[in-house]
């Protein structure tokens, strides 16, 4: 996992809770990285998870619902550093059909040793789009947030939907649907 | 306290994350100096590699010109409006120009002579189309010769421009062209020669064979004259040579013909055993009186008529056993024919002719089938002969689709063997092995007679006397054409002329008697010129029934047709005292009947002899006489009349001969009359013209009576 997710919810967990509930989190997980993140660096997947777990935890929030905050704060911070990317996209239908074969294909070019979920985009209608997520992550919910804060940026609205294709959430169904 | 633990804490996690950070940072830098000194080194060692094929292009290209350049090929460039861009030394040597002349110029119009600008044309359009060509084209140099070259163009491409212009490679092919033109020159002058010597060789030999046929005419006639036996003698020789000729000429004209394939086989029924019994017959004929026989060995299969050409197997199997008598001294020829193979609608019979004779050395089997070939020179000079027959042999059984071989041992003999194809059929030939002298006699009315003869005087002879008996009959102008009539038609006499061109009186007899056709036992009759025993003989053996020597008298005929014809009653047509009235000759009413008769009577050799000397001999001497007449050297006059007179009376002219004496004595009075001799001169000189064409006409019917023996 690459070290921006980290580094982007930690500063999220400190916005939002103080420094002394990062501390915390940091200090009940089993961390190999020491709880030390740079954006630029690489580090395991299961420490996410620990410290989403273990804030959950402490703040009563379910994991569910943390996963899509972070989301929506993340897709924020990546118009931030990577906004050029987006200006030749006109709408978020656009751009989220665009991930599998265009940004994904980019990210791996700067990052070989990115691990990346797969999506499968079909437009069920002119205002509904279905896309279905896998990843052994089990992050669909983290997507969700993404998408929601997509919706924003472009300035439309609608109602984004999840389904779980498979018990233990590696293949999820995601629906939007953009009110006219 | 405890914050101010978290906070160490917090700077400590800041501290070594930022180191972290650094370290990738570091490590990612020296990766991209790495990545970027790579790209250097790559980078130049392209160039490098982009400058040494640069190089090596330009050297191969130079190579490449240059060769071609020491190649004596001369190399032009032209844009694609044909100016001329870029000339090279050896093209500029072949023209006679300088690079610096040229270039700038138009091409075609330096070069280009009117007539070869439409080739131009189309190679320019080819080229704009990308196509190379090559083409050949006369061009003019500086001091305005013109030379043959040979170009291939190519059209040349520039990266950024495309199409640019061509380049051309020109070789200088003008010895090559007027070699070429010589040739054909050449060529068409032999083609022409070949066929004017054709001509002249198709002419040649008929204008030779018609004055020969005419002279072995002539001597078939002389036969007739009742020559002593020195003449006969003579003109053995001299038919001999003149049909010796005529078969060289033949020979000559076959090959030609064969070679050029303008002979034609026919396909049409005919009597083998027939064909090969005459041959064998006419040659035992030959053979009489030499210690050589021939035999005849035919397939007992062979009971078919066969479909084929009979004359070109007649020559075929006449050649080989003329050649085997030729050349065998003694002991005998033995002729073959025995099927080969026997198929369904044809079958192969092979053929063989073997003598006892000299034998051909195995070194020369190989030379003997080809024309104008004979074993050796002494061959030639002892046996004569063309050295065609062989070849001609050869090539009318390959023409028929056989094949003929040869077998020999010198001193042993020589044996030949040709295979033939030839047609079935249904019709069986008439069992007739032998013939024997039993005549028919002939009865009733209606019945007819052929007549074979070759001497037109003696045809008219003859018919005259059987018209006037009231004998229908059919006349053969030779002995081919009396045996073709004799295989269409039975008669009830055959009167046949003994000495005749194609077919002579014997073979055409023979052929009668052994091949199967309606006259096989009609009498013949055999008209000779010789009482001679042997002759008779010779008659008898060949098959006919009866002779009768020339000149013969028409009573003596109808006794010997009486005799065959017996029952025939011409009795009453016949008048027995005036045999000679349907062909009594009477001299020109010009000429004295009575002194004539007085002369000659029925003499007419004599006869003959006075009108040919006065024929030969007046003209020169008349001009004689007319030479001193204008010289009025009158003592020579007279002399001459005198001399001249005489040889008018012996032609029954006795006026002339009255006036020449007058003439001759006014002449030798003193004092000479002019006037009377002019007169008399003139009188005779007049006349001359049409006492020649008397006498000369008078002459040839009493030639013809000589002949008819009258």
């Amino acid at each position: 996992m690459k070290g921006i997710v980290f580094t982007e919810f930690l500063d999220l967990v400190e916005d939002n809770f103080g420094y002394k509930v990062v501390d915390d989190i940091i200090a009940n997980s089993q961390l190999s990285s020491g709880g030390v993140y740079t954006s630029i660096g690489t580090y395991p997947h299961g420490e996410i998870v620990q410290l989403v777990m273990n804030l959950s935890r402490r703040t009563q929030i379910p994991v569910q619902q943390l996963l899509q905050i972070y989301g929506k704060h993340f897709f924020n911070v990546l118009v931030k550093q990577y906004g050029h990317f987006l200006k030749a996209v006109p709408d978020a239908f656009s751009l989220l059909e665009s991930i599998e074969h265009y940004i994904h294909v980019e990210v791996r070019k700067l990052y070989p040793d990115a691990e990346l979920p797969h999506f499968e985009t079909k437009r069920l209608d002119a205002l509904t789009l279905e896309m279905v997520y896998r990843s052994e992550r089990k992050m669909a919910d983290f997507a969700v947030g993404l998408i929601e804060s997509c919706l924003l940026h472009y300035g439309e609205t609608g109602v984004v939907e999840k389904n779980n294709l498979t018990d233990d959430g590696t293949v999820v169904q995601i629906r939007i649907k953009k009110s006219a | 306290m405890t914050e101010l633990n978290l906070l160490k804490r917090r700077i400590e996690r800041e501290r070594l994350a930022r180191k972290q950070a650094e370290a990738i940072l570091e490590a990612k830098a020296l990766e991209l100096y790495n990545a970027n000194m790579e790209l250097r080194t790559l980078n130049e060692s392209l160039e490098q590699k982009v400058a040494e094929r640069t190089e090596q292009l330009s050297a191969s290209e130079e190579k490449y010109r240059g060769i071609i350049e020491n190649m004596e090929l001369g190399l032009m460039e032209v844009n694609t409006e044909g100016v001329i861009v870029r000339a090279y030394p050896r093209f500029c040597k072949m023209v006679g120009y300088q690079e610096e002349e040229l270039v700038g110029l138009n091409a075609a119009s330096v070069f280009l002579p009117a007539e070869f600008l439409p080739v131009l044309k189309r190679q320019d359009s080819d080229r704009a189309a990308g196509k190379a060509g090559v083409y050949e084209i006369q061009i003019m140099k500086k001091n305005g010769e013109r030379i043959w070259v040979l170009i291939s163009g190519t059209p040349i491409y520039d990266a950024e421009e495309g199409f640019v212009g061509s380049i051309g490679i020109h070789y200088d092919i003008t010895y090559q062209k007027n070699l070429q033109r010589d040739l054909e020159e050449a060529k068409n002058r032999a083609e022409e020669a070949e066929h004017a010597q054709k001509q002249f060789l198709a002419n040649m030999s008929h204008e030779i064979r018609t004055p020969l046929n005419a002279i072995l005419g002539m001597s078939h006639l002389l036969y007739d004259t009742q020559p002593t036996k020195e003449q006969r003698e003579y003109l053995d020789i001299l038919k001999n040579s003149a049909e010796m000729l005529r078969n060289l000429i033949s020979d000559v004209l076959d090959l030609s013909k064969i070679r050029a394939g303008k002979l034609e086989t026919q396909q049409k029924e005919f009597d083998i055993k027939g064909l090969m019994r005459s041959l064998v017959k006419s040659s035992q004929l030959r053979l009489e009186d030499r210690p050589l026989s021939i035999e005849l060995d035919i397939d007992p299969r062979l009971e078919n008529l066969v479909v084929g050409d009979d004359l070109l197997l007649n020559q075929i199997l006449s050649n080989l056993i003329n050649n085997a008598e030729k050349f065998t001294e003694k002991g005998r020829i033995t002729v073959a024919a025995h099927i080969k193979a026997l198929r369904k609608t044809q079958f192969v019979i092979a053929f063989t002719i073997s003598d006892t004779g000299i034998g051909i050395p195995k070194e020369k089997l190989n030379l003997i089938f080809q024309a104008f070939r004979q074993v050796d020179g002494d061959i030639k000079r002892k046996f004569g002969g063309t050295g065609l027959g062989l070849a001609i042999v050869k090539q009318l059984i390959e023409l028929q689709g056989g094949k003929i071989k040869v077998k020999s041992r010198v001193g042993k003999g020589t044996t030949f063997t040709f295979t033939l194809p030839f047609g079935l059929s249904n019709r069986k030939i008439e069992q007739i092995e032998t013939y024997t002298p039993q005549y028919q006699r002939l009865n009733g009315q209606g019945k007819k007679l052929l007549v074979v003869e070759d001497n037109y005087m003696n045809r008219k002879y003859i018919g005259s006397l059987l018209e006037k008996w009231g004998m229908p009959f059919d006349i053969a102008v030779d002995g081919r054409k009396g045996f073709d009539m004799a295989q269409q038609e039975l008669y009830d006499m055959i009167l046949m002329d003994i000495q005749m061109p194609e077919m002579d009186g014997y073979e055409t007899t023979i052929a009668i008697r052994q091949s199967n056709n309606p006259n096989q036992n009609t009498p013949i009759l055999a008209l000779t010129a010789s009482a001679l025993i042997s002759q008779k003989d010779k008659a008898f053996k060949a098959g006919f029934s009866d002779y009768l020597s020339k000149p013969f008298r028409p009573n003596q005929l109808f006794e010997k047709i009486e005799k065959y014809c017996k029952s025939i009653s011409y009795e009453e047509v016949v008048d027995n005292d005036d045999h000679t009235e349907g062909v009594k000759f009477a001299y020109h009413e010009r000429l004295n009947h009575e002194l004539l008769t007085e002369l000659y009577g029925d003499d007419w050799g004599y006869a003959a002899d006075m009108f040919e000397t006065f024929l030969t001999h007046t003209p020169a001497e008349w001009g004689q006489l007319v030479a001193a007449f204008h010289a009025k050297n009158w003592q020579e006059v007279g002399r001459l009349a005198h001399k001249i007179k005489p040889t008018f009376g012996m032609v029954g002219l006795s006026d002339i001969e009255k006036i020449l004496l007058t003439l001759e004595q006014n002449a030798k009075n003193q004092p000479v009359d002019d006037a009377r001799v002019t007169q008399l001169f003139e009188a005779v000189e007049q006349e001359l013209p049409l006492i020649m064409t008397i006498v000369g006409a008078d002459f040839e019917k009493i030639s013809a009576q000589l002949v008819m023996g009258h």
